[in-house]
C-alpha cells in the first residue's frame, strides 16, 4: 500500500524527491499522510479536493480484500 | 445493496432506467415487477411498468483471490516509468528531455500526444498493477486533442477497476492525465476505459435521452435526472440539442446538480 501511495503521489507532483509518506495506525484504520513541497500541495489536492479525492478511491480499491480501512491525508 | 423502483411505459425502458439511475450495466440488476400496465381491450392501456430494480454485488465486486492482494513491495520505480520508450517517439528525433522523469518533456512537433500516450499507458500499468490488479493496458487512439487508453479485460478482476459507478477508473483516469502531462503546457486529455465500460455508458445515456424525450413530449411533463457527472449531463444535452420539443438544462450545484428535460413549451428557469 505505501509504494501505491508512494508512486501516486510522486507520479502527480512537480517536486518528487520531496515526496514522504508515513503510514500511522489509528486502531483499525491507516492512514497515509503525505508531505510534499509547498508548491505541489495544490496539485496534490486539486480543484475541490477531486486528487486526493482520487487517491483515496485508488487506495481503496487496492486495499479491498485486507483487513482494516485505509485512507490518505495531504500534510500542509 | 442498492436498489431502485422506476415507472416507465415499457419493461426495457425501466430496465434501461433503473441501470442508469444505479450506475451500472443492466445485466448487473436483478429486476422484480412491481406492477404492471392494465390491458384494456388487449392493448396496454394507462398505467406504467413499476420495477425494483436492484444492484448485484457480486458481480461487480468480484473478492480476488488472496494472493492477488500483495501488491509488489519494490520502491515504486516512477524514474523508469516515466522514460519514454523508443516506440514512443515516432520521429527518430531523441527526445532527450523524456529521460528525467518529471522534468518538462519537449514536444515532438509532429505528434507531441504519442509521447504522452505511451507515457500514460505505463503509468496506468503500473498503478493497477501495484494496486494488485495487473491488466495489460493499449493505447486505442491518439489524436491531437486526446489519447485514449484501453485496460486489457482478459480477466473478471476489470470490474473492480471500473468500480461503482465508474469512480475508481474516473480516480485512475484524473491521475493518470495530471502525471502523462507533467510538465507540459496545455496537456492533453486522457480518456481511460475499461471493458468499454465509457462507450457502453454513454450508449445508454443516449437511450435514455430519448426515451425520456418522448415521455415528456407525451406527458407534457419534465424529467429529472440526478446523480450523473457533468460528462455524462453534457451527453445528454448534446443528444437532445436538436429536438425542437424538449430543452434541456441543468440547474442545482456540486453533487446536487440535476439535469432537466423539460417541454420545449413550458417556463424554463434558466438555460
Amino acid at each position: 500500500m505505501q509504494a501505491l501511495v508512494e508512486y501516486l503521489v510522486k507520479a502527480i507532483v512537480e517536486n518528487p524527491e520531496a515526496v514522504t509518506v508515513t503510514a500511522v495506525n489509528q486502531g483499525q484504520m491507516t492512514v497515509y499522510e503525505v508531505a510534499v513541497a509547498d508548491d505541489d500541495i495544490g496539485r496534490v489536492i486539486g480543484r475541490h479536493g477531486r486528487t486526493a479525492e482520487a487517491l483515496r478511491t485508488i487506495l481503496k480499491t487496492a486495499n479491498r480484500n485486507r483487513q482494516g480501512e485505509v485512507t490518505i491525508e495531504i500534510l500542509s | 445493496m442498492h436498489s431502485v423502483e422506476i415507472s416507465a411505459k415499457t419493461l426495457e425502458e425501466a430496465r434501461k432506467a433503473a441501470a442508469f439511475q444505479l450506475g451500472v450495466s443492466e445485466d448487473e440488476i436483478d429486476v422484480e415487477i412491481l406492477e404492471e400496465p392494465r390491458k384494456i381491450l388487449g392493448v396496454i392501456g394507462s398505467g406504467q411498468y413499476r420495477i425494483r430494480a436492484t444492484y448485484m454485488e457480486s458481480k461487480a465486486e468480484v473478492i480476488t483471490p488472496a494472493e492477488e492482494t500483495e501488491a509488489p513491495d519494490e520502491e515504486a520505480p516512477v524514474a523508469e516509468t516515466l522514460i519514454a520508450p523508443p516506440e514512443a517517439q515516432p520521429t527518430a528525433e531523441p527526445a532527450p528531455a523524456a529521460v528525467s522523469p518529471p522534468s518538462p518533456v519537449t514536444e515532438q512537433p509532429d505528434d507531441p500526444n504519442s509521447l504522452v500516450a505511451e507515457r500514460a499507458r505505463q503509468i496506468t500499468e503500473d498503478i493497477i498493477s501495484l494496486m494488485g490488479i495487473p491488466q495489460r493496458v493499449t493505447i486505442a487512439n491518439v489524436s491531437p486533442e486526446q489519447v485514449e487508453l484501453t485496460i486489457e479485460d482478459d480477466d473478471e478482476q476489470v470490474g473492480l477497476l471500473i468500480g461503482r459507478h465508474g469512480a475508481t477508473l474516473d480516480a485512475l483516469q484524473l491521475i493518470v492525465a495530471i502525471a502523462a502531462n507533467c510538465g507540459i503546457q496545455d496537456g492533453c486529455r486522457v480518456i481511460l476505459d475499461a471493458h468499454d465500460y465509457r462507450q457502453r455508458r454513454a450508449d445508454m445515456l443516449r437511450d435514455m435521452a430519448h426515451s425520456l424525450a418522448i415521455q415528456v413530449k407525451q406527458t407534457g411533463r419534465e424529467e429529472v435526472l440526478t446523480d450523473l457527472k457533468s460528462y455524462e449531463r453534457r451527453i445528454i444535452h448534446l443528444e437532445l440539442r436538436d429536438d425542437p420539443d424538449v430543452e434541456t438544462y441543468s440547474a442545482g450545484e456540486g453533487r446536487d446538480r440535476q439535469l432537466i428535460i423539460a417541454p420545449t413549451s413550458s417556463p424554463s428557469y434558466d438555460s
